[in-house]
């Protein structure tokens, strides 16, 4: 198979980390009170709501900031998002959704051969770093996407980025190193 | 110089400013009498005027090193010392150490953490000058915890900007087994135990290598897979008082430390040398199980490229050789073909495929070779005569192969083996099966053809039977005798193993009846396993759901929300009330 040829390579998006500003104070007590599917972490001075569908939990602090995690693709971070603001919002809070930003995403790609990882990190030395004695996967960051790969000898590929574009960005860059290290 | 005033004493007018030591003296120059003094000793503050330049601007500050820069240094060489590094290590991870705590980044960072980064530093030059040492030797010297060992290594690592090489397996064998016990003779170890260093060296290497080959090094802790080599080595060169020995003992008898993934890779390596035995035509028609196996680690050893690639499918292809005609049981086809059974039955030619290579290369007359249906071409290629290997499938050439190649080979105790063999073709394609026997193969390896591991299936009737059981069918009914037979009984344990009483042990020969390929797939699949990473053979994780191709209803994220959705995620007001008096909430 040439490496250059196109290849369909399924991305699965496993996390999509989001965050927003609702502008306004929260009383973490009444949002512990009133709401359900809520968890009150008194120590640590925040609550956890999970929302079902989509299914997202967010992280809400009483200074207005929301993160949420959980959702499998950025628009549906955003509706989820939404209805979290929209929830606040029911319980008798000024909420305005600004500042919507999706931070990281977490997606996940399988590569159809396996891949020699020694020979890939002296191959690709300055970006790839393996320690097999702290981690079974060679990580490989991608600077200029601000992108890192974990690449295991089983082909299996996880990626880390701050949009999907740059996730998807990063497999197609790193699809020719490994392909030059396969099996 | 003229001086003020007159002497006491002499009335001189000759005052000489001299200096007694530090201290300043007014002095008749006649007679000597002292007139004045000066200050002994200047306070601070009189001190603090005379100074021009203030100590923190001097260059006597750049020149001293900082407390903590020289306790680092010398913690670092102290663990130099300790680990008797050569002196140029020293130096170089000194000026690592110094480097990285000019750099804001390990500032203001914990003492433990300090102490930490002397331990990187010689980390680190040590890798750099190919010398052994682990993560886990340097953190039970620091009394660190690995995780913060790790963080600090890594932040080190991207601070400075330090390319660090790989962890070289050949050093780390030696340097491991140079620890063991075993193998000074000074040790108190019974004498059964101990161990010439060079020989367990030298095949402790081979196993690693072997194990680096089979996916069994990518990816993991390089100590306990060493380990797990170092103990098979030291069980494989003296087998007979050292099998019963476990693992742990071992471990307990060289001194050193039992790593937990050891056990894990112990298996993983007997059941990569348990399907290369299976391929090894002597030992076919034993039944090998994860203790027998050690005793034939050497030969494995010596023909291991040979044998991997029959015992593993490299591609899927391999087992494909239902092909071939004779077989009918395609299974043997596949088997033994190696995929390169063209089916041809062929003895010789077309036996090549592509394991039975080696057979071409041993000289093998061929036929057998053209074995590949046959599971006897290995045999052929023992450069037997065996011309009766290219029996694919006509059991009569299995005996006749046989009876050359036997005489030969298998001659060690079974006169009948040709005999024997003869008769195993009589099963349909079974001649395959005798052909192999034929194969005095001690020498050949090969071909596998049936043999995959015994234990996989109840075919290791086949492998008997190839031996020159008597026949395949007995094989079924578990007659040890071919085992022995066979290999002149190489293995004690196996006979009886041959006999197939495992699971399906008529399959192989019913299968050869049948010529269906199902049962050649079957053992094709229990036997000839890919050659990919275990996790992948083994998977513990449930496999990730697919993706979803498209949703229903493409999301903008920007659809209206209803009220009806968001009434699930509040609390109806009796709620609030019962949960508040619940938690007794002010």
């Amino acid at each position: 198979m040439d490496a250059d040829s196109d290849v369909a390579l399924d991305i699965l998006i496993t996390n999509v980390v989001c965050v927003f500003r609702t502008r306004c104070h929260l009383n973490l007590r009444k949002i512990a009170l009133e709401g359900a599917n809520v968890i009150y972490k008194r120590d640590v001075g925040k609550v956890l709501m999970k929302l079902r569908k989509p299914r997202i939990t967010a992280t809400i602090w009483s200074s207005g900031k929301v993160i949420c995690t959980g959702a499998t693709s950025e628009e549906e971070a955003k509706f989820g998002a939404r209805r979290l603001a929209r929830s606040l919002q029911k319980l008798g809070f000024q909420v305005i959704f600004t500042d919507f930003k999706v931070v990281n995403v977490l997606a996940v790609c399988n590569m159809p051969f396996e891949i020699r990882l020694p020979e890939f990190t002296t191959n690709n030395r300055p970006h790839a770093s393996y320690e097999p004695e702290l981690h079974p996967a060679v990580c490989y960051r991608i600077k200029s996407l601000r992108a890192t790969l974990q690449i295991f000898s089983t082909g299996s590929i996880t990626v880390t980025g701050p949009n999907v574009k740059a996730v998807a960005s990063a497999v197609e860059q790193i699809y020719p190193f490994v392909f030059e290290s396969r099996k | 110089m003229a001086a003020r005033g007159r002497c006491p004493e002499c009335g001189s007018g000759s005052l000489v400013e001299d200096a007694h030591y530090a201290q300043q003296q007014l002095v008749c120059a006649a007679c000597g009498c002292v007139l004045s003094e000066g200050l002994l000793t200047t306070t601070y503050t009189d001190e603090e005027h005379l100074r021009e330049v203030a100590y923190s601007q001097s260059t006597g500050q750049k020149e001293q090193l900082s407390r903590c820069l020289q306790r680092g240094i010398r913690r670092v060489q102290d663990l130099c010392k300790v680990l008797q590094l050569p002196a140029v290590f020293e130096d170089t991870a000194v000026s690592y150490f110094q480097r990285a705590l000019q750099l804001p980044a390990f500032h203001l960072v914990s003492l433990e953490k300090k102490e930490l980064l002397g331990g990187c530093c010689v980390f680190v030059a040590c890798r750099q000058h190919r010398w052994p040492l682990t993560m886990g030797t340097v953190c039970s010297l620091l009394y660190a915890r690995q995780e913060l060992f790790a963080s600090v290594f890594l932040s080190l690592q991207r601070e400075l900007g330090l390319s660090v090489p790989a962890l070289s397996l050949a050093d780390l064998v030696t340097t491991h087994l140079n620890s063991f016990r075993l193998v000074q003779p000074t040790a108190s170890v019974p004498a059964p135990f101990l161990e010439d260093k060079e020989q367990l060296l030298a095949r402790t290497m081979a196993i690693v290598e072997l194990a680096s080959e089979t996916w069994l090094v990518t990816g993991r802790h390089p100590v306990p897979v060493v380990t797990a080599a170092a103990f098979l080595a030291w069980q494989s060169l003296r087998p007979g008082p050292r099998l019963c020995c476990p693992l742990a003992r071992f471990c307990r008898l060289a001194g050193v430390d039992l790593p937990p993934p050891a056990h894990l890779r112990l298996r993983e390596l007997l059941e990569i040398l348990l399907g290369m035995a299976s391929q090894l035509s002597w030992l076919r028609g034993f039944r090998l199980d994860k203790r027998t196996v050690v005793k034939h680690i050497g030969d494995l050893l010596q023909h291991r490229l040979l044998l991997l690639k029959r015992a593993f499918s490299q591609q899927d292809g391999q087992g494909q050789q239902d092909t071939a005609p004779g077989q009918g049981s395609g299974s043997q086809g596949s088997l033994d073909k190696g995929s390169g059974s063209q089916g041809s039955l062929d003895k010789d030619s077309g036996s090549q495929g592509s394991l039975d290579k080696e057979s071409v290369s041993q000289g093998s007359l061929d036929k057998d070779s053209g074995s590949q249906s046959c599971p006897g071409q290995g045999s052929g290629s023992q450069g037997s005569l065996d011309k009766e290997s290219g029996s694919q499938g006509c059991p009569g050439q299995g005996s006749g192969s046989q009876g050359s190649l036997d005489k030969d080979s298998v001659s060690p105790g079974s006169p009948d083996k040709d005999s024997v063999s003869k008769d195993s073709p009589g099963q349909g394609c079974p001649g395959q099966d005798s052909v192999s026997p034929g194969s005095p193969d001690k020498d050949s390896l090969d071909k596998d053809s049936l043999g995959q591991d015994s234990p996989s299936q109840g075919c290791p009737g086949q492998d008997s039977v190839s031996q020159g059981s008597p026949d395949k069918d007995s094989l079924d009914k578990g007659c040890p005798s071919q085992d022995s037979m066979s290999q002149g009984s190489l293995d004690k344990d196996s006979p009886g193993q041959g006999c197939p009483g495992q699971g399906p042990p008529s399959s192989p020969a019913v299968a050869q009846r049948q010529g269906c390929p199902w049962a050649g797939k079957q053992q094709r699949g229990g036997s000839l396993r890919p050659l990919l990473p275990p996790c992948l053979i083994h998977p513990r994780k449930r496999p990730r759901p697919a993706a979803p191709s498209a949703p229903a209803v493409a999301l903008t994220g920007d659809e209206p929300i209803s009220d009806s959705e968001i009434e699930q995620y509040l609390r109806s007001p009796e709620e609030i009330r019962a949960f508040r008096k619940a938690k007794a909430w002010p």
